[in-house]
């Protein structure tokens, strides 16, 4: 099985038990499915605030079903891919319930990629190592000739010196000579901790954990100009900063002035009615009424009465969830909006509504000649002087 | 309708509406420090502008006024401050932090240039009052808003240093000829104000031993401006480099000069000739020099200083401290001619001799200001009966103060404190409290002084004091 | 139209935007807008102090934040000075641009700087919009900025088959735009290959608007200074002049679409581009442009609109696309910067029309700079039900 970025597929599905959120869950009584390319396919049932994963040729029953290549889908469960890009460019496909797919996303924790650590060993590989290419031979003054020892104890430890003579920086890995100091640890442990910062050295010579032989002095003044700082090679993993991210529905209460026109337009509903009123130059009916004619710039005094019937001229079938202004949640979708145009009016003077649910389907649009499906008002009983005093539209029979 | 209509508006009538949007707000990196740090460390931090020099608060990831990029000079504002204006808020709305009534106060933050606003409680209404000491209670459960400050509180009031002095002071001059009649010599005279000076960071406390060791220029200004505030007259300092590493770097010192200057304008400030292990007599002058502060530390014989095992005896670091009777004399004249008054650090009778010796070619101004240092590995521990001998060695109008390592410091000092003496605390000598707790800063020392000091009866000296008791330039 | 004297000429000397991406949750507003601000001000070589007013716009209710003018002084760098919030909904970008025009235009200020950003992320943006209607009945029952109605449209005149199709390839023209753009937002690396599989897997949203179709929701800033001539001449060697503007408002919601040709109505983009061509002597726009940074909320509009603007009769604009001729290197670019569709930080789209537009003038946009030489750019806004913004910019003095 390929690995992308360290993570096999597999990983994924077999840590998700482990990163399930039953708070998630709730509501969610489905099978999905998931079929990575060259992979293999899953089976995932979440049911009863509880969840199995299976891996299994037969995905029936799937409410959706997640296709994507083995890259793409550990790149968006890791963050390494954009998941809307990978959606939106066709690279993730759901087959299926699309709405019912996007709970998916709040039944797992975040899958994070296990960080491979440096043990005591790897570090004073990499620190003695990089030794001799951190050396700036250029600082070294004419005729330096010294050596630092190092004996590190501990399971991990050992024996190196380094050696600067004729601008020349040298390393070997047993104690030689007399050097210029020697530095001892009684755990290498600590002296890794030291290189990267954790611990002075003074903290540690003080409790008695290193110790120091010779011209500690000539090494402390020294080191720093002759060498380059010791980079960590796992400082990139430093945890990111936390973003703060608030979140809420800001609710505002308003009062709205109808002023006489909308006012009559808004009455006439309470009594069953629908008011246009005419522009006396351009003869075009505005629904709602308006106190002047925008196009004319005339006011507008002559109030109709039209339909309550008319045809359809155009019909939106929305899809996206989208907010009710009044209480900031979601409506149910799909629904159906229409533009009516009342008997009465004429061309573009139709007024929005919404076509009752169940008859979406069987709305016929008007264009030009061509005449649409004939739609009649549903009064609600109890009216108040607003636009849902008619709950909907329904086809005209 | 109970307004009467107009004719032709009879069907206008007013509609109740709503608007709930759902809404959402990033803090940005900057936000987001500002209220984890606070949330979590329980700490309030600002942005200090390195162009204007003004600390904001809230932070701000840009200075407005000269537009420069301010977003990682962050600086610990301390978690009090005073009020500078406020208001009783007296109507209730959904959108209030707090039932009304209740007060919103501007506050500024001991470290903060800008005030910013918060909710006041725990006090009566009538009991506001622009100027009073507030500090932060910090909420119990978090909304990672600026209320995981849950409110500002009035900080117990105690008498000021001032205030304390006042009565002191009378008394000293109502009685002046007893206190003088009783002393021989001048000493010991508890009659003059004591100064206390903080010893902020020395060469060798790092952050690792206790976090509150200041680093950088503006670290050093607050930690500075903390200890003014709680009685200290000087501070002592030993310039570091962001990583913590001593300095002999003349703009760095400098920096770190012109920022405690900057913040506390009155405030004395020793520099350190010694600066670090390893430094040249050069490095170690020239910076004094460059930096002309107003005092300076001259040390006075080469000795060790070395890092021991205090349990078992074990040697974990020879160093030799060199201060030769030439380095003595030249860095002495060097301070002289440069109008740095020299503190003399004595780690044993054997330095303070020294001096005395070296003193004869008169080049020292008066009156001599000496330091007695306890417990380096190298020089003499605390004894009190070896305190009264240094202090009689000293000449009869000389100053003394004292510090100690580590548990040596707060017995040193109250002992000097009784004998008309000065006294030192701080970070460099001693991370700790009394209670072995870690400090929170050299601060927390200075309030111990200013409690020995009112416990004695001694009026704290202020900055002008000082100057004059210790022979100092104007400021 | 009998206005459009200009005191004197106006040049655009400083342009600066943000990468465009959907979360933004590292900056607050003010630092978001300083992004672009410094950028502007690094590209005109200028401080702060050179500004003599800010112009600074964004869409009402997007981040639910009252006085954005007030507290992103932070960001703009307003602080002492003359600052003027204009807000004209989608257009808002276009209009900040139109309005610094003028203030230079008229010898009021000699340099001023624009400033348009959204945090779309922040607040609800089809919430948000719902809210430009009239509270007392049509905001209880609009979809926002989401209809199916050009897209109906289209499929009415040319078939169902021919109009999808062409939806889609002006979509993967203008991803593959996106992709050469590095601040823009969106790039899903699509191929035409593609078109048939996404004409059947995209999700819908309204009708046969696709979600594919549809513009991205972005968190970004945008920053443009304007300068006097004389200024502009000693302060770059590339001003690229502001020609002319327009814009065309109309009323709210009435018939924004016609359904009978017996009464055709109002097209504002249609009717703002023939008063500026004509005011401006330009017979064929098609040939007198070389670029077009149009403001393109979803494919289908797009590609209605391009019959508007350019005039066209018949299938014409559909072989523009069809044949490719609106990709870089076409007889005529649409949005080399990826449009709309790429990147969408509302506040600031209209005023990066102008920005990118200004870009390809001056010859420096970057890897979506057209390879032939750029004279002639027009860039236009749109918003409301159908409001319309156009700005024509010339790379020489010389109309």
């Amino acid at each position: 099985m390929a690995e992308y970025w360290g993570v096999k597929v597999e990983d994924i599905f077999n840590s998700m038990q482990e990163r399930f959120r039953p708070e998630g869950a709730k509501d969610v009584d489905s099978l999905f499915g998931y079929d990575i390319k060259d992979e293999g396919k899953w089976k995932l049932t979440v049911k009863d605030n509880k969840m199995t994963i299976e891996k299994t040729d037969d995905l029936t029953g799937c409410i959706a079903t997640m296709k994507a290549d083995g890259e793409t889908f550990v790149g968006v469960n890791t963050g390494n891919v954009d998941a809307t890009n990978a959606f939106m460019g066709g690279r993730v496909i759901v087959d299926g319930d699309m709405g019912a797919f996007g709970k998916t996303g709040k039944l797992f924790r975040k899958f994070v990629i296990a960080q491979k650590e440096m043990t005591t060993k790897d570090y004073l590989a990499d620190m003695f190592a990089t030794i001799v290419p951190r050396f700036k031979a250029n600082e070294a003054e004419e005729g330096l000739d010294v050596s630092f020892a190092y004996d590190l104890g501990g399971p991990d430890g050992g024996k190196w010196t380094v050696f600067i003579k004729d601008k020349k920086c040298t390393i070997t890995t047993t104690i030689e000579g007399k050097p210029t100091v020697t530095l001892e640890f009684n755990d290498a442990r600590d002296y890794v901790d030291f290189i990267l910062g954790k611990i002075d050295a003074q903290s540690l010579m003080a409790s008695g954990k290193a110790g120091a032989k010779g011209d500690l002095n000539m090494m402390a003044t020294k080191w720093p100009i002759l060498f380059e700082k010791y980079k960590d090679p796992m400082a990139g993993n430093v945890p990111q900063q936390e973003l703060i991210v608030l979140k809420k529905i800001i609710s505002l209460n308003e009062k709205f002035s109808t002023g006489p026109v909308m006012g009559k337009f808004l009455k006439g509903l309470k009594e069953q009615k629908i008011y246009a009123n005419k522009c006396p130059q351009c003869g075009r009916m505005q629904l709602p009424p308006r106190e002047v004619c925008a196009d004319c710039r005339v006011r507008v005094d002559e109030f109709l009465e039209v339909g309550p019937k008319g045809e359809v001229r155009y019909m939106d079938i929305i899809y996206y969830a989208m907010p009710d202004p009044l209480t900031g949640q979601v409506r149910e979708t799909p629904y159906g909006g229409i533009n009516i145009l009342f008997d009465g009016c004429k061309g573009n003077e139709t007024l929005p509504h919404f076509i009752r649910k169940d008859q979406i389907e069987k709305i016929q649009m008007g264009w030009n000649e061509k005449k649409g499906t004939r739609v009649r008002p549903v009064w609600e009983e109890n009216r108040i002087g607003d636009i849902w005093d008619i709950k909907y539209f329904e086809i005209d029979e | 309708m109970t307004t009467k209509q107009k004719k032709g508006f009879e069907d206008s009538y007013v509609v109740e509406g709503k608007m709930a949007l759902p809404y959402t707000y990033f803090a940005g990196s900057v936000g987001s420090k500002f209220i984890t740090t606070v949330r979590d460390e329980k700490k309030i931090m600002g942005v200090r502008c390195p162009t204007c020099n003004l600390v904001y608060l809230p932070p701000r990831q840009v200075c407005d006024k000269d537009f420069t990029d301010i977003r990682d000079n962050w600086v610990d504002v301390g978690n009090s401050g005073t009020v500078t204006n406020f208001t009783v808020v007296r109507y209730d709305d959904k959108h209030m932090p707090r039932k009304a009534p209740f007060v919103l106060a501007l506050i500024k933050m001991e470290g903060a240039d800008t005030p910013f606003m918060h909710i006041l409680e725990e006090c009566k209404f009538e009991d506001v009052k622009i100027g009073m000491n507030v500090e932060a209670v910090f909420a119990k459960e978090t909304t990672n808003t600026i209320l995981d400050i849950d409110h500002f509180k009035p900080v117990a009031e105690r008498a000021s240093i001032q205030e304390r002095n006042a009565g002191r002071k009378k008394w000293v001059a109502d009685n002046e000829n007893a206190v003088h009649g009783k002393q021989k010599g001048g000493k010991p005279d508890m009659s003059k104000p004591v100064i206390i000076a903080a010893a902020l960071t020395g060469a060798a406390t790092m952050r690792n031993q206790n976090p509150s060791v200041p680093y950088t220029p503006a670290e050093f200004a607050t930690e500075a401006y903390k200890c003014w505030k709680a009685g200290a007259a000087m501070v002592h300092v030993h310039a570091r480099e962001d990583n913590g590493m001593p300095t002999h770097d003349h703009e760095r010192i400098r920096a770190t000069y012109n920022a405690i200057k900057d913040k506390c304008p009155e405030l004395i400030v020793n520099l350190s000739s010694a600066v670090g292990m390893g430094k040249t007599a050069e490095q170690r002058i020239s910076q004094i020099i460059a930096v002309k502060p107003d005092m300076a530390s001259l040390n006075t014989n080469t000795m060790n200083f070395s890092i021991v095992d205090r349990k078992t005896g074990k040697i974990f670091i020879e160093y030799v401290f060199e201060n030769t009777f030439t380095m003595l004399q030249e860095f002495g004249k060097a301070m002289e001619e440069n109008g740095v008054k020299p503190e003399i650090e004595c780690y044993d009778m054997g330095g303070l001799d020294n001096t005395l010796l070296i003193a004869k070619q008169g080049f020292f101004s008066e009156p001599m200001n000496f330091n007695f240092v306890w417990g380096v590995a190298g020089g003499q521990a605390f004894r009190s009966d070896a305190f009264i001998a240094m202090m009689n060695a000293i000449p009869a109008n000389a100053n003394f103060t004292t510090c100690g390592v580590g548990t040596d410091q707060f017995p040193c000092i109250m002992q000097s404190c009784i004998l008309g003496g000065h006294m030192r605390v701080g970070l460099e000598d001693n991370i700790k409290m009394p209670n072995g707790a870690l400090a929170k800063g050299s601060y927390e020392q200075v309030e111990v002084a200013v409690n020995i000091a009112d416990s004695l009866g001694r009026a704290v000296a202020t900055t002008d004091e000082a100057r004059a008791i210790m022979g100092l330039r104007k400021k | 139209m009998a206005h459009r004297k200009k005191n004197r000429n106006v040049g655009i000397i400083g342009i600066g935007q943000t990468k465009h991406s959907s979360h933004r949750e590292d900056v607050n507003q003010p630092e978001l807008i300083y992004e672009a601000v410094s950028l502007a001000l690094k590209d005109a070589n200028l401080t702060m102090n050179d500004i003599d007013c800010v112009v600074h716009g964004n869409m009402e209710l997007f981040e639910m934040v009252h006085q954005p003018d007030l507290w992103q002084v932070l960001g703009t760098g307003a602080y002492g000075k003359d600052c003027i919030r204009i807000t004209t909904g989608g257009t808002v970008g276009a209009t900040i641009s139109c309005a610094s025009d003028n203030l230079v235009a008229s010898g009021m200020y000699d340099i001023v700087m624009a400033i348009g950003f959204e945090k779309l992320q922040e607040g609800h943006t089809t919430g948000g919009i719902t809210n430009m209607a009239d509270p007392l009945w049509f905001r209880k029952i609009q979809s926002g900025a989401l209809t199916g109605s050009s897209a109906y449209d289209v499929e009415r005149e040319f078939g169902l088959e021919r109009a999808n199709r062409a939806s889609l390839t002006y979509r993967i023209i203008m991803d593959k735009h996106a992709g050469l753009n590095p601040n823009a937002h969106r790039s899903f690396g699509l191929e035409f290959s593609q078109i048939d599989d996404l004409i059947r897997t995209s999700p819908k949203l309204v009708g046969e608007l696709k979600l594919i179709e549809m513009c991205s929701q972005s968190d970004g800033a945008c920053c443009v200074i304007y300068a006097c001539e004389k200024k502009a001449k000693e302060l770059t060697k590339t001003p690229v002049w502001i020609r002319d503007h327009i814009s065309a408002h109309k009323e709210e919601c009435f018939p924004i679409f016609g359904y009978d040709r017996k009464y055709p109505v109002l097209k504002t983009h249609k009717f703002a581009a023939e008063q500026l061509f004509k005011r401006n002597n330009i017979k064929n726009p098609l040939d007198y442009f070389d670029v077009f940074e149009m403001y393109d909320p979803a494919t289908w509009w797009a590609i209605d609109w391009l019959r508007d603007f350019f005039a066209l009769k018949g299938d014409e604009h559909l072989k523009l696309i069809e044949d490719k001729e609106i990709m870089i290197g076409g007889k005529m670019p649409i949005n080399p910067s990826g449009g709309v569709i790429g990147s969408n930080p509302i506040g600031a789209t209209a005023l990066l029309r102008v920005a990118e537009a200004a870009l390809q003038v001056r010859g420096n946009a970057g890897p979506h700079q057209i390879p032939t030489p750029v004279n002639h750019a027009l860039a236009s806004g749109f918003g409301g039900t159908m409001w319309t913004v156009m700005t024509m910019l010339e790379k020489e003095l010389n109309w």
